[in-house]
């Protein structure tokens, strides 16, 4: 039984910044299926990069960051030698992620994509209980970030390890998650839950889109009256109907 | 501007700097007071085809080297537990302050009375370099990006790879530039020791006693090689700086 229990989860946790007043988390619980890729979505301020830290504590987990955190002084090779603690492997790990031929590479030399691309080569080499993604497609253009969400999936087919990915866009959040989360808050509180496609369909895939447009439906109950009014009455009206 | 302008812009100020010291020798007229180049470059001549010359520099070239290069051991092993432990940059701040803000010739003098002539150049150096070097290092460390140690620390990486890898790396830039700086102080320091201290050989002690005979012409002489050592001395290092840099960075 215990292997079937994600390495991530919380059992009644709560949580105020040192001097702060508002509660972040509140008598607050998480679990999930350690087969899933749990993806959590929620407005900024609501406590998630709260709740991801408190998640990764004590967890041996490969992070992949908003931005790929290479060390400029050294090579793509030394990169992951460096984090990863050994030679052995890194090679068959580039070539992973279609970066063969690029170990002697500087950070600077490489394209933000293939950056993220080491990051992600990084985060699947390191022996672990899961993966958490803050955000990291965040910055990249709209194909970079596609390709990069199925080499992930592809990848995770090789290592199935439990994965939670906060992100802000609807669409990487239908393609990515099995099981989709959104929370509003502080404190933060779990507004609903969209089951994802575990196969990773199409990005115009008439699935995908229900997925993204059901998750629309549970942001716009996040979103105070006022802010971004016109969407926020728009997907209103989609929840009523 | 181009390469060459760059160097033609610099020999001009070198050739300024000559035929100030030309006008002046010759307005004053007096070897005593103002020898002039011809005059400094015989004594200069005089001094190289004697042995004690080159004895008296290699000996205060090693005082200058060993007690550069003992002050920037120091300063990375103060200034890295200083950056890391705020307890510790605290315990360091009086200390740091007493040395930057203590008279040269004191510290001379007191050492002077405590030790034997011979070491009094080496620890001066040292004492009055060491607080340049630790701030340069504190401020490096400091200046870290801290997304890089926390990636570090998720990914499990041992301290001290990670003080190799990213703090050290890091700091380098900041420390070349407060340890080039520092040689040259080193220099002046050593030889003001020397001077008061007369340890054998040395060049200021050799420069000492040419002030004594009132032999101005030797006084400038050794003062030029004095001058031309520590220029040697602060170009190799940024050239060594600089290749280790490029070759780091590929």
């Amino acid at each position: 039984m215990a292997e079937d229990r994600s390495p991530f989860f919380l059992d009644r946790v709560s949580f105020t910044y040192p001097g702060a007043e508002t509660k972040i988390l509140d008598d607050f619980s998480f679990s999930c299926d350690p087969a899933g890729i749990v993806v959590i979505l929620g407005p900024s301020g609501s406590g998630k990069t709260t709740l991801v830290h408190r998640l990764a504590q004590g967890v041996r987990a490969g992070v992949m960051y908003q931005e790929p955190r290479l060390i400029p002084w050294y090579t793509v090779e030394q990169n992951l030698t460096f984090a990863l603690g050994t030679q052995e492997g890194v090679d068959e790990l580039l070539a992973m992620v279609g970066l063969q031929g690029t170990g002697r590479a500087f950070p600077d030399q490489l394209s933000g994509g293939q950056r993220q691309r080491v990051s992600m080569a990084r985060a699947f080499g390191f022996p672990c209980d899961g993966l958490l993604l803050d955000e990291p497609f965040q910055g990249l253009d709209v194909v970079l970030r596609y390709e990069l969400i199925y080499l992930l999936l592809d990848l995770r087919r090789k290592r199935p390890l439990p994965i939670i990915a906060i992100t802000h866009d609807p669409r990487e959040a239908a393609l990515l998650g099995t099981d989709i989360r959104v929370y509003t808050g502080p404190p933060l509180q779990e507004v609903g839950r969209v089951a994802g496609n575990p196969r990773g369909p199409g990005v115009m895939d008439e699935r995908t889109l229900k997925i993204e447009s059901s998750i629309l439906e549970l942001l716009g109950t996040t979103s105070p009256p006022g802010e971004d009014a016109n969407r926020t009455e728009e997907t209103k009206s989609v929840a009523k109907i | 501007m181009t390469w060459v302008g760059r160097w033609a812009a610099w020999g001009l100020g070198l050739g300024v700097l000559f035929l100030t010291w030309l006008g002046a020798a010759m307005v004053i007229g007096s070897d005593l007071i103002v020898p002039g180049p011809v005059q400094v470059f015989r004594a200069m001549v005089g001094l190289g085809s004697k042995p004690e010359f080159w004895i008296a520099i290699a000996a205060t070239s090693r005082r200058v080297l060993e007690g550069f290069l003992l002050a920037l051991g120091l300063s990375l092993v103060l200034g890295l537990s200083a950056g890391l432990s705020r307890f510790f940059e605290d315990f360091l701040r009086p200390g740091i302050t007493f040395m930057q803000a203590v008279p040269v010739l004191s510290v001379i003098l007191i050492l002077l009375i405590w030790f034997g002539s011979n070491a009094v150049p080496r620890i001066t150096a040292i004492l009055l370099t060491l607080p340049v070097m630790t701030e340069a290092v504190i401020a490096g460390v400091r200046g870290v990006d801290q997304r890089l140690l926390e990636m570090a620390r998720a990914y499990r990486v041992p301290l001290g790879r990670q003080v190799s890898g990213i703090i050290v790396p890091s700091i380098l830039p900041g420390l070349f530039a407060g340890a080039s700086a520092s040689l040259g102080l080193t220099w002046k320091v050593a030889v003001a020791a020397e001077v008061l201290a007369q340890p054998n050989p040395g060049l200021g002690t050799a420069m000492q006693r040419a002030k004594a005979i009132l032999d101005t012409g030797e006084v400038f002489a050794w003062t030029l090689a004095a001058v031309a050592l520590s220029g040697l001395t602060q170009g190799i290092f940024s050239l060594a700086a600089r290749r280790w840099r490029t070759h780091g960075r590929g």
